[in-house]
């Protein structure tokens, strides 16, 4: 059997005599796999962005279904009872096969005005305040102080000494920290806290329990942001508006930023029932799963704010559930088995990211499908070119029958010359797709403004990528190249030889 | 060394079926210098081929070294012509690019036991007169020279079997007779079997056994002393 090495040699010298004709029937080879590199990492790309920043893929959202009825919708079963969106419901989901995780979510379900933002914007900003509850585990992950997400009333807390307790609350004899009494600064007509706070750290005094209370703290949705930054932002510069001295934000910005809220009072109107009172907010950081415009708090907040102003009831049912999948594989059976058989439903947007997701994925494969037609069309010139070149080799080939070379030994030998083609013509495929990629990336950068969601790079590489485009060079010359490496084995030496 | 029996080889088929080689029998002991004669298309280079296993279309039977040629698969015949046979041709054909050492060492790429071609390609180099030319390449030889490398590579793995066709009919007399009386040491010396395929007289008396063909067939087997 020849020896790989020293075929290898030969491959060497017969590509170095035939290089303008590879070059020129690579050249195919190198556009087509640019092309799939390129759509492939774009398509990769835009999908990042839209299944995983904008709808987030992996979760299902799952609420009480709604019917039309005439111009009125509803929530839950049309005549009354079905299901609830309870602790029973979220261990039913639990049990499912693939779900990793559900977390309860519960919004405010009575009025609440927020104000705050003097020390940004140098005057108090006064706003309906939109917010909801989410376990604090669901959250922790994203943060860089996880920590400070925390229901600060939901438990004692367990302390040796005043430095185990919080802001404004001593270590008590029972072991665990307790609140310290104070003394609420007086407040004007719009219900605001007039001079200094008498509590310590981030404390501050609760005007209806006169004692010091932890801000509660909050979660924004970067997404939040991004509408911000890429439109309102963009929108309000050089206005004469008080947010037009905002400056773009981000989240590190923001985090630590404080303000208020009147519980039970909004501009739409008065709760029913429980007086309203003011709470301090904190912003602790920011998270996909918090809600989209508002405020995410722990979930105990809401439980106890809403038992102050609606009825029990409201405070042991949820608005919705997220469904945390293993795997995105499983999110489409999981949206199967919660709609079909628990019906319940899911919200909009699980649609909405189907219809992006396959959107997505159909443009992708036809622009995939382009740079493989392309490819099968190098792969033709490429076997055209060995046959000339085979043609050409015609009596070598004899001669190397001659001195003992096997039928598989041409094959090899050829199909050698052709791996190395496709690997080259592929790894400079890959190189070419990448440099299109960062220049499309920086005219993105240059020539689109801001907007939301905008990425820093339209383009997402993964390894296989690399491989596929290595892998896809060598494969298609290997199947240009299979034909005449056939016909080149099977060429009859003699035949060859005398030139016949 | 080579028993053929009934050897016969068609071109084409049906109503322009030609044939080359009609009922050839003959037998070639080892250490014979044999000259194989005959006009063009009488079809002494078809009968080489046959003996040498690139022509594997015939009738009949050929044994090389005891060992059925029909017999033989792709792979054992290649590596009978990589260890015990070699060619040499009219046109010489080396390979323009690679040297002279590269050429002669060729079968080395196919698998040849020999263990350090360079070295032997070399001392074959030396051997045929050409030991100045070892990295040249062959454009930069004459047709003399030339054709000794195709000897040298004829002779690299140590074969029991020269096969030569028209080895002298790209070179003047002269060069020609020089070449002749190479293949003649070679078989004096070192008992290696010849078998030179020609159309010229003087070349064909070179050889102690001339074999004539006419039409395919075997008209004379004429012997020296």
């Amino acid at each position: 059997m020849a020896s790989m090495s020293k075929l290898a040699r030969l491959v060497g010298q017969n590509l170095k005599r035939n290089t303008k004709d590879f070059v020129f029937s690579s050249f195919g080879i190198v556009v087509g796999i640019s092309t799939f590199i390129f759509f492939v990492a774009l398509g990769q790309g835009i999908k990042t962005v839209v299944l995983e920043e904008i709808f987030v893929i992996s979760q299902l959202e799952v609420v009480l279904p709604s019917y039309d009825v005439g111009v009125f919708r509803t929530e839950g079963s049309l005549f009354g009872g079905g299901r609830k969106l309870d602790d029973q419901t979220v261990e039913e989901l639990r049990k499912l096969e693939g779900v990793s995780g559900v977390y309860p979510k519960m919004r405010f379900e009575f009025p609440a005005r927020g104000w705050g933002g003097q020390e940004i914007i140098g005057k108090t900003f006064w706003t309906e305040m939109i917010a909801d509850g989410i376990p604090a585990e669901l959250v922790q992950p994203d943060l860089k102080n996880p920590e400070m997400f925390r229901d600060w009333d939901a438990a004692p807390i367990a302390c040796s000494d005043d430095a185990g307790c919080p802001s404004g609350r001593s270590c008590g004899g029972a072991g665990v920290c307790e609140k310290q009494a104070c003394e609420p600064p007086p407040v004007d007509r719009r219900g605001r806290p007039q001079g200094e706070d008498p509590c310590p750290g981030k404390s501050y005094c609760g005007q209806d329990t006169s004692q010091c209370e932890m801000p509660v703290p909050v979660v924004g949705n970067p997404r939040l942001l991004e509408v911000y930054n890429g439109s309102v932002h963009t929108a309000m510069k050089g206005s004469n508006s008080a947010l037009a001295k905002l400056p773009r934000l981000t989240p590190d910005a923001l985090v630590g930023f404080s303000f208020n809220a009147t519980l039970g009072r909004s501009y739409l109107g008065e709760s029913g029932t429980g007086e309203p009172r003011t709470r301090k907010f904190e912003v602790v950081g920011f998270s996909p799963k918090a809600i989209a415009i508002g405020a995410t708090m722990p979930i105990g907040y809401v439980q106890r704010f809403n038992a102050m102003y609606r009825e029990k009831d409201t405070a042991e049912t949820y608005h919705s559930l997220l469904v945390e999948a293993e795997r995105n594989e499983y999110v489409a059976e999981l949206a199967r088995r919660v709609t079909e058989e628990m019906g319940l439903a899911l919200d909009e947007r699980y649609e909405s990211a189907q219809k992006a997701g396959l959107v997505i994925t159909i443009v992708t494969s036809i622009f995939t499908l382009i740079s493989v037609i392309i490819i099968l069309i190098a792969a033709v010139n490429i076997m055209h070119t060995f046959l000339m070149v085979i043609t050409d080799r015609r009596r070598e080939l004899g001669i190397m029958r001659a001195v003992g070379a096997t039928r598989a030994s041409i094959r090899v030998m050829v199909l050698m010359e052709a791996t190395v083609i496709g690997a080259v013509g592929g790894a400079i495929g890959c190189g070419l797709g990448v440099l299109a990629a960062v220049g499309v990336d920086a005219a993105f950068a240059r020539l689109i403004g801001d907007f939301p969601f905008k990425p820093d790079s339209l383009f997402v590489w993964e390894p296989w990528f690399f491989a596929a485009g290595l892998g896809g060079g060598i494969l298609f010359c290997l199947v240009g190249a299979l034909i005449p490496a056939i016909r080149a084995s099977n060429m009859d030496p003699a035949a060859a030889l005398t030139g016949h | 060394m080579i028993e053929v029996s009934g050897v016969t080889r068609y071109y084409g088929s049906g109503r322009v079926r030609h044939t080359a080689l009609r009922d050839v029998t003959l037998s070639i002991g080892e250490g014979e210098f044999v000259s194989i004669v005959g006009t063009s298309g009488s079809g002494k280079t078809t009968l080489l081929n046959v003996l040498g296993g690139l022509d594997r279309g015939w009738e009949g039977s050929v044994k090389v070294d005891g060992r059925e040629m029909r017999a033989l698969s792709d792979r054992e015949l290649s590596a009978l012509r990589n260890t015990s046979l070699g060619f040499v041709f009219q046109h010489f054909n080396l390979l323009d690019h690679l040297t002279c050492q590269e050429n002669v060492t060729l079968s080395s790429f196919f698998g040849s036991p020999v263990k350090d071609p360079a070295a032997r390609a070399d001392e074959l180099l030396r051997k045929v007169g050409l030991g100045d030319k070892i990295t040249a390449r062959p454009s930069e030889l004459s047709g003399g020279q030339k054709q000794r490398v195709a000897i040298a590579r004829a002779l690299f793995p140590g074969p029991k079997l020269i096969l030569c066709d028209e080895p002298t009919g790209s070179l003047d007399y002269k060069t020609g007779m020089q070449i002749l009386e190479l293949f003649q040491d070679l078989n004096a010396t070192e008992g290696i079997t010849v078998i030179v395929v020609t159309h010229e007289d003087h070349v064909a008396k070179v050889a102690r056994r001339r074999i004539r063909l006419e039409d395919g067939v075997v008209v004379e087997d004429e012997r020296e002393g």
